[in-house]
């Protein structure tokens, strides 16, 4: 543009050499760079066709970055106004005849042509020179602007980092450096990851069988104070101490619906993230309000490893490559969360910054959209007590030993389209700079089960169950039989065991209640119940016919002696009809001289009548004591009714197992090692396992651990294996396991099937032949 | 004669030619003019200058004879040179043009010097037009920077903002010239002056305000290299230097 300009000069005297210098304007940005703590500086940049005087500074760097804004005091995290991280502004004008009518600075950041703050400078900050900018007053600069749209708290953030600062000028003159300007950051300093506090975790109803967010946090919290680091791992325990209710829960999906509605969509771990912003100084502070709406995206990775079993592992092998994230958890098909649409971080609305309110959520959450929309972006408070923290929930999936290493990105470069740079399918881990990132070890998920109470009858009780190989067995499927005797076992009361196998007793019919051995049943060892032989038993009812000879009232006709021979021909002749006969003949001929026709009459028929009805009904079919083996069915029975009377009030109250033991269920013949029996109000939360048997008893390669482990495995919902006389068509174990623990042969461990099972995967899902689950 | 009381554009070249006279020295050594007024091309305005009675003179002359009378008219002179900031530089230029009363001088230099104008004209234009700007170029490229390395490097790109519109011809700068106006140094408007066709942004006025206070400050920074906060930034600080940097 043409410039007009005026000048009053002199006319020179030709006696004088008076000239008349006029200058030509001129003016030009020599530099603009920003200087932080410890002499860093930004470099400062203008075209190439530039020209000044004085050349710019060659120093500085285009990472330069500093922390804008307030700080919190890492130790109180709260803020603490003696720090901060102010930086200078200073540019350096060539303006030798202050000719510059205007100079702007002007703040862009990436891709808007619009600046998102400006500055004129007037008055002396237009001197030739270098100047610092002034804020109030002050040289420094702590990275606060006007108030903008994007940046709501007023100060620079990482958000929308790096910037570009503008130094334009103009004037009538001639400009030979019309602009310089220069560029920084403000960047991340570090991440760390947290357990956020129990309060965001939402309040639930106590629930006996688990399901308790809380209870999973408060065992995270007692392994380690902090999520696992890389490399580490935690068991995250889903306290699940349901167990059947009937029979037919075993051959049905009892267990995987009652497991879903217990844990639903997994368990919730609140993790934080600590945010740290790098200072000007290369340290790492909380300014809290340099984060902006910074995308925090957090990805999961499935790292379960391939199950030793190889049902388990064909099982797993499904989808693995196909699936995003990839990898060995229990597939959403199986019940799983891998390619499901169910977040492992699900959305959250968040709360305002301020004081963490108990059963919310701080920080808002929200699902990353296509492609990675697995991950999801959760923002930073800018305040309060989560200030320059972010988070989600955890939620992995319910399933025991699915495995997830879990990654927070900062997710803060867009491109012009406005696409995040690390919202890409790829298969994790993204590649971002390590500070960039936090990861964490190993998340495995494990069912609980805990084991409340170990009781034995008596002292007499010489064998103990090792619990340790128990558990270890149920750990192959991640579950954890949580041992919480502390080593104890107790006994039951003397008195007790014997009341309350009396008042069982007198609950039994007469021909039953014959069966048990008179005495003190506590004090004869360590057996559940004592019970007479077969022989005993009719020898028992024989001698009851004394009674019905004295119910003939017929005085002292009867002599001792006669009715002590009478009992003794029944008594002694239970099987022989003839010999019987000849020993009553016998009885009549040696001690009933004085007896009337009448009265011999009568007790003939008397000890006829009893005879015959004891034999009659031992040989009944229908009584089911015709033999041995009967009478020992019976005896089971009653053996199961007797001690689980005497054992079930000693049930822990609270929800788990309880372990009774005795060396056998009766004495006569017992085959049974134990029983799985329902505690009374169980509510399906309370179990008991009696052990009847002890080494001895097992076959060998058997153990008194392993027929533990098979009968709680009926608590949990396991039933036999076919060829253990279970009923068909069930489709509950591998098909090609005959050693399952649930089967009545020699076992090795769970089949694959029941394993899964254990798992919570879903058995209608799951086909007993090992290779229809592998999909590739 | 009565005494002239000076305006703008007066100088002892003008008044005596306008008074009669052919060489300004008659005026100016006339009663105190010399001692009021040590430099007699810069008048302060409203300043009286006393203009002496013509005086008779008495020739011989010759009859029948042709007698020759020389009149010895001393020229007046205007010496302008076109600087840079740095006044000891000239800015680049491919034509300069003085325009004094239909007079024109030219020039590729900058300086102009020419040594008889008419002394009663006050106004006068000089044109510059000055060389071609070098042609843009653009800046250079920040870092590259590593692989994966954070922060990212900076893609300039990125930025949105307007880029510099460099000229491709070079600039005109037009002069209106107020010859004569130039005020001695000793005032205030006279040190201004000077700062303004020195190429300052300086307003020209009789006292001192914000403004002449920063104009001097620019002067003492840039030209003194001086950068003393507790100046008081008068335009008395700066008469001295100024005057030779622009006079002489």
């Amino acid at each position: 543009m043409p410039i007009n300009r005026t000048a009053r000069i002199a006319r020179t005297a030709h006696d004088k050499a008076h000239l008349n210098r006029l200058g030509v304007p001129e003016f030009g940005v020599v530099q603009i760079q920003i200087q932080g703590q410890g002499g860093s500086k930004s470099k400062s940049y203008r075209d190439g066709s530039s020209a000044t005087p004085t050349a710019p500074a060659t120093t500085g760097v285009d990472t330069f970055h500093f922390a804008p804004g307030p700080q919190y005091n890492v130790a109180t995290w709260a803020v603490d106004n003696n720090l901060k991280d102010d930086v200078q502004i200073v540019y350096k004008l060539h303006n030798p005849q202050f000719a510059i009518a205007t100079a702007r600075l002007e703040l862009f950041t990436r891709f808007a042509a619009t600046p998102v703050w400006t500055r004129d400078l007037t008055g002396d900050e237009l001197l030739h020179g270098e100047h610092k900018l002034q804020f109030n007053a002050q040289d420094n600069w702590d990275g606060k602007i006007d108030p903008h749209t994007d940046f709501p708290d007023q100060f620079l953030t990482v958000e929308y980092s790096p910037y570009k600062l503008k130094l334009t000028i103009t004037g009538p003159g001639v400009n030979t450096s019309p602009a310089a300007w220069t560029y920084f950051h403000v960047i991340i300093g570090k991440l760390e990851l947290e357990y956020g506090p129990k309060d965001v975790l939402p309040v639930q109803p106590a629930n006996p069988e688990g399901g308790i967010h809380r209870d999973t946090y408060d065992d995270l919290i007692t392994q380690s104070a902090t999520p696992p680091a890389a490399g580490g791992s935690v068991k995250v325990f889903l306290n699940s101490d349901m167990f059947k209710t009937n029979g037919n829960q075993m051959m049905d999906n009892t267990l995987f619906t009652r497991y879903e509605t217990l844990w639903g969509d997994g368990p919730q771990i609140p993790l934080f993230c600590k945010v740290w912003v790098k200072s000007s100084a290369n340290t790492d502070i909380v300014a809290y309000k340099a984060l902006g709406k910074l995308k925090f995206l957090w990805d999961w990775e499935s790292t379960a490893a391939a199950s030793a079993t190889a049902f388990a592992s064909s099982a797993e092998n499904y989808l693995v490559n196909k699936t995003k994230p990839k990898g060995r958890n229990c597939h959403e098909k199986r019940g799983g969360k891998r390619a499901s649409t169910r977040a492992v971080f699900p959305d959250q609305a968040g709360t305002a910054p301020g004081a963490i309110q108990a059963g919310s959520f701080p920080f808002q959450v929200e699902a990353v959209p296509t492609p990675r929309k697995w991950a999801a972006y959760s923002y930073a408070w800018n305040d309060g007590a989560a200030a320059s923290k972010t988070g989600v929930i955890f939620q992995p999936a319910r399933m025991a030993g699915d495995k997830y290493k879990v990654t927070v990105y900062v997710d803060q470069v867009f491109d012009r389209k406005k696409k995040y740079k690390l919202n890409v399918d790829t298969d994790a881990p993204l590649t971002s700079p390590a500070v960039l990132k936090a990861v964490t070890g190993d998340f495995q998920i494990w069912r609980r089960i805990n084991l409340r109470k170990y009781i034995k009858k008596n002292g007499s009780v010489a064998e103990t169950i090792n619990m340790a190989t128990v558990a270890a067995e149920y750990a192959k499927a991640f579950v954890e039989l949580k041992d919480l005797t502390g080593g104890v076992i107790q006994n039951v009361a003397q008195g007790d065991w014997n009341n309350r196998e009396t008042t069982a007793i007198n609950g039994l019919s007469a021909t039953r209640q014959r069966m048990i051995m008179p005495g003190d049943q506590y004090n004869k060892g360590g057996g559940g119940v004592y019970l007479r032989t077969r022989d005993q038993y009719i020898e028992a009812w024989m001698e009851e016919a004394g009674a019905d000879l004295d119910a003939l009232g017929l005085g002292a006709a009867l002599t001792p002696a006669l009715r002590a021979a009478l009992v003794d021909a029944a008594k002694n002749n239970p099987s022989n009809e003839p010999a019987f006969d000849n020993a009553v003949t016998a009885a009549f001929t040696n001690h009933g001289g004085a007896l009337t026709p009448v009265d011999q009459s009568s007790l003939q028929g008397a000890i006829d009548s009893h005879w015959i009805t004891v034999v009659d009904f031992m040989a009944d079919p229908s009584n089911d004591m015709q033999n041995d083996d009967n009478y020992r069915g019976i005896a089971k029975i009653i053996g199961k009714t007797i001690v689980g009377a005497a054992f079930d009030p000693d049930a822990d109250a609270n929800s788990g197992c309880t372990i009774f033991h005795c060396d056998k269920l009766h004495d006569v013949g017992s085959s049974l090692l134990g029983w799985a029996f329902d505690v009374t109000n169980g509510n399906g939360n309370r179990c008991g396992f009696l052990l009847c048997a002890t080494q001895a008893d097992h076959s060998a390669g058997d153990s008194i651990e392993n027929t533990a482990t098979h009968e709680f495995g009926h608590h949990f919902f396991l039933p036999h294996t076919v060829d253990a006389g279970e009923r068909k068509n069930y489709h509950a174990h591998d098909e090609s396991v005959t050693t399952c623990i649930m089967s009545y042969n020699v076992p090795t461990e769970f089949c694959g099937f029941c394993q899964l099972r254990l798992r919570g995967w879903d058995k209608d899902a799951l086909k007993t032949k090992a290779s229809k689950n592998s999909k590739t | 004669m009565p005494n002239v009381t000076t305006a703008a554009g007066d100088c002892f070249n003008s008044i005596a030619k306008a008074q009669g006279f052919f060489n300004y020295l008659t005026v100016y050594n006339h009663s105190d003019n010399a001692t009021n007024f040590p430099n007699p091309n810069c008048l302060e305005e409203g300043s009286t200058v006393k203009v002496p009675e013509k005086q008779m003179k008495a020739f011989v002359l010759t009859l029948d004879a042709e007698n020759k009378f020389k009149i010895i008219r001393k020229k007046t002179k205007l010496k302008v040179k076109v600087c840079k900031a740095n006044v000891a530089q000239q800015p680049g230029m491919s034509k300069v043009t003085l325009d004094i009363g239909g007079k024109k001088a030219t020039a590729t230099t900058g300086v102009l010097d020419i040594d008889d104008i008419d002394a009663s004209i006050s106004t006068a234009t000089l044109t510059v037009v000055l060389s071609d700007p070098p042609a843009y170029a653009a800046p250079p490229a920040p870092s590259a920077g590593t692989a994966n390395q954070y922060p990212d490097p900076i893609l300039a790109a990125d930025f949105d903002d307007p880029k510099t519109v460099w000229p491709k011809k070079g600039e005109t700068i037009t002069w209106n010239l107020q010859v004569g106006s130039l005020e001695p140094h000793t005032v205030i408007r006279g040190v201004l002056q000077r700062l303004e066709n020195l190429g300052f942004t300086c307003p020209v006025q009789k006292t001192e305000n914000a403004a002449t206070r920063r104009a001097v400050k620019t002067y003492r920074r840039a030209v003194e290299n001086k950068v003393a906060p507790n100046d008081t930034d008068a335009v008395a600080d700066i008469r001295a230097h100024i005057k030779a940097r622009h006079d002489d």
